[in-house]
């Protein structure tokens, strides 16, 4: 009997291997853990397998379907998109006008201190075990399993780097996949790029995020409402659809809705700007070098294919894959959420008018998608035009006139 | 290659001369050969099948057969005239349900594997206006286990319609053993095993002096080194 029972769990937990083994090639989010899926999940390996690979790419007219011309083409993609950067801040004034120091003494004491043994814990349960390994292949999974081995060196790597500002080269290094964003993505702006960092890095940066997380919500205006805890992105739609509604009153000039889109906003972030941001709401200075060292740390290798390409430092752009890239991008991005509320002041752009005791705001925003509200008076335009110009000229975020369309 | 003599259209399959295929058989709903290339063979089926679901029936039970005594890797690529299912349907009427199931039953009994297709999502369109119009993918690639594990590339894509009602399918894969070598990765069936934690707690307690993000990285890098 005991034998039995012993060969029953012996052969229990061989399958269970075989099936994680399976479910961890297939990437499947949405099955449910119950009966073993090994055949389902070797079928869909073996179908993705067949038929994820890059074969060909279009660049404008023609169309390319060598391997090395496919890798050489998206690692220079890609080397253009990271590294071109003006370094001058081309519009530094534009800062100073609309950022209010905002963060108090208090605040950054929080932000500076060493971190606690617990809070570290608590950044390595917080990231996502199911999610892809960066480089050196070590996932969440591995961290948290043998979190009672590991910690006193992931706890002392972390806190030298709380004190000494300095990384060890490498130890930032990610891979970026290509996720396509519809089924027949046939060129490169139609894959979007995600970067699969290093787990001991991503400690660093999600505490770091953690505690930024904690006072984003009195910093950031509350038009803002991506990636900002408590804020929801049901707001914007419901906004949105009031607006619609009302589109049609009757005003001088007619309302307008403008649904504003950017073209790469992520990669294409100056990092100058976001430094002279972080300074201007009056950031420790310990804070905005943690801040510096991380964005300088990063290098990227492409993966194409399962194979690496290129290998290269970023000079601008915060990548989308790193726990500290929306908070960052969010404050950046309050320079335009401010001089948009700046104009409107000025009163430069007029507003809807809907009721006497409705009041529209000016605009919204979900991470980099905007949405302004104003009347479509020349003056009220040629303001918003404006502030749009000067954003791109401090950021370099151009808005992408394809994707963008005005209602009326 | 052709056959179907009275009937038209006829069904052609044409091929460069280099090639050499060799002819399974030929019925009037397909024609399936087999090609050696590089000392590997493979076989294909260029599938027509009948509009009429009762013949259907005799192109199912032949094909597998042919599946069942041709141990080989199998591509089948063709106008099927059914669908799968109602999502591969738009148009007024509901399409009808007893020829969905019996593809989809010959399709499971022989363990098919039906190729994701680039492009077009309906391949074949009625071309009538208003509410008459209909749109269904007809054209598929369908392939069985053995397939998936002989080719290492394909995409299945559909092309620009000129004259027909139908999208042209284009089929393109790469035959080579090239196999890559994959990163290292900590596989998460490996904590099951008894032996892992002994592996790792071994590792840790390695002597390693430094920095403490070098310690880190050098003790993970010890790990790397032992299941090499």
């Amino acid at each position: 009997m005991n034998q039995e029972k012993e060969a029953q769990m012996k052969l229990e937990i061989e399958l269970q291997k075989q099936e994680w083994f399976w479910q961890e090639k297939a990437i499947v989010k949405c099955h449910v853990e119950g009966d073993r899926n090994t055949a389902y999940f070797h079928r869909i390996t073996k179908v993705k397998n067949a038929s994820k690979l890059i074969s060909s790419l279009r660049i404008d007219d023609t169309l390319i379907t060598n391997q090395d011309q496919i890798s050489d083409h998206v690692v220079q993609y890609y080397k253009n998109l990271f590294c071109t950067n003006s370094v001058v801040l081309q519009d530094p004034l534009l800062v100073h006008e609309v950022i209010p120091s905002l963060v108090d003494d208090n605040v950054n004491t929080m932000l500076i201190m060493l971190p606690s043994h617990s809070e570290i814990k608590n950044a390595v349960f917080d990231l996502n075990k199911e999610v892809a390994p960066g480089p050196d292949g070590f996932g969440a999974f591995f961290f948290q399993t043998y979190w009672d081995i590991v910690s006193r060196d992931v706890f002392n790597a972390v806190i030298k780097f709380f004190t000494t500002s300095w990384l060890l080269p490498n130890f930032n290094a990610n891979t970026f996949i290509f996720i396509p964003k519809t089924g027949s993505a046939d060129t490169v702006d139609q894959y979007r790029p995600i970067a699969l960092a290093n787990f001991k890095f991503k400690v660093i940066s999600k505490v770091l995020a953690d505690r930024l997380s904690k006072i984003m919500p009195q910093i950031i205006s509350n038009e803002q409402r991506g990636f900002i805890q408590g804020r929801n992105i049901k707001d914007c739609i419901c906004l949105a659809s009031e607006v619609a509604n009302i589109l049609h009153k009757k005003a001088f000039g007619g309302n307008l809705a403008l649904k504003i889109e950017i073209s790469k906003a992520f990669d294409t972030l100056n990092w100058n700007l976001l430094l002279t941001i972080l300074i201007c709401f009056s950031f420790n200075e310990q804070f905005c070098k943690w801040i510096e060292v991380i964005l300088n740390s990063a290098t990227l290798s492409i993966s194409i294919n399962g194979s690496q390409h290129g290998y290269f430092h970023c000079n601008r752009g915060v990548r989308q894959g790193d726990p500290l890239s929306p908070l960052l991008f969010c404050l950046a991005e309050d320079v335009l959420r401010r001089s948009i509320s700046k104009i409107v002041e000025d009163g430069k752009l007029e507003l809807f008018k809907a009721s006497r005791s409705v009041n529209i705001p000016s605009h919204s925003m979900y991470a980099d998608d905007i949405m302004v509200y104003c009347k479509g008076k020349q003056s009220c335009l040629l303001a918003l035009r404006e502030v749009f110009t000067r954003y791109a000229l401090a950021s370099g975020q151009i808005i992408n006139a394809r994707k963008s369309t005005i209602f009326s | 290659m052709t056959t179907r003599d009275s009937l038209n259209p006829n069904l052609w399959c044409i091929c460069s001369l280099s090639i050499n295929p060799t002819i399974l058989s030929i019925i009037d709903q397909y024609v399936a050969f087999s090609i050696t290339e590089n000392n590997k063979t493979f076989g294909m089926v260029a599938v027509y099948a009948s509009t009429c679901y009762i013949r259907r029936r005799t192109l199912w039970h032949d094909l597998s057969n042919l599946l069942n005594q041709q141990n080989l890797p199998f591509c089948l690529i063709g106008d099927y005239n059914t669908i799968l299912e109602a999502s591969e349907h738009r148009g007024r009427l509901a399409p009808a349900r007893l020829p969905m199931i019996e593809f989809q039953a010959w399709s499971d009994q022989n363990a098919l594997f039906h190729l994701p297709t680039r492009g077009a999502n309906y391949t074949w369109e009625n071309r009538r206006s208003g509410r008459f119009y209909t749109e269904r993918r007809l054209d598929r690639a369908v392939s069985n286990h053995a397939w998936l594990n002989f080719c290492n590339t394909m995409t299945c894509s559909t092309l620009v319609r000129t004259k027909s009602d139908h999208y042209p399918l284009l089929l393109e894969f790469q035959i080579n053993d090239c196999i890559f070598k994959s990163q290292f990765r900590f596989m998460k069936m490996w904590s099951l095993h008894e032996g892992c934690r002994e592996v790792i707690s071994s590792c840790w307690n390695n002597m390693v002096v430094g920095c403490p993000i070098y310690v880190l990285n050098k003790k993970l890098q010890l790990l790397v080194m032992f299941t090499l």
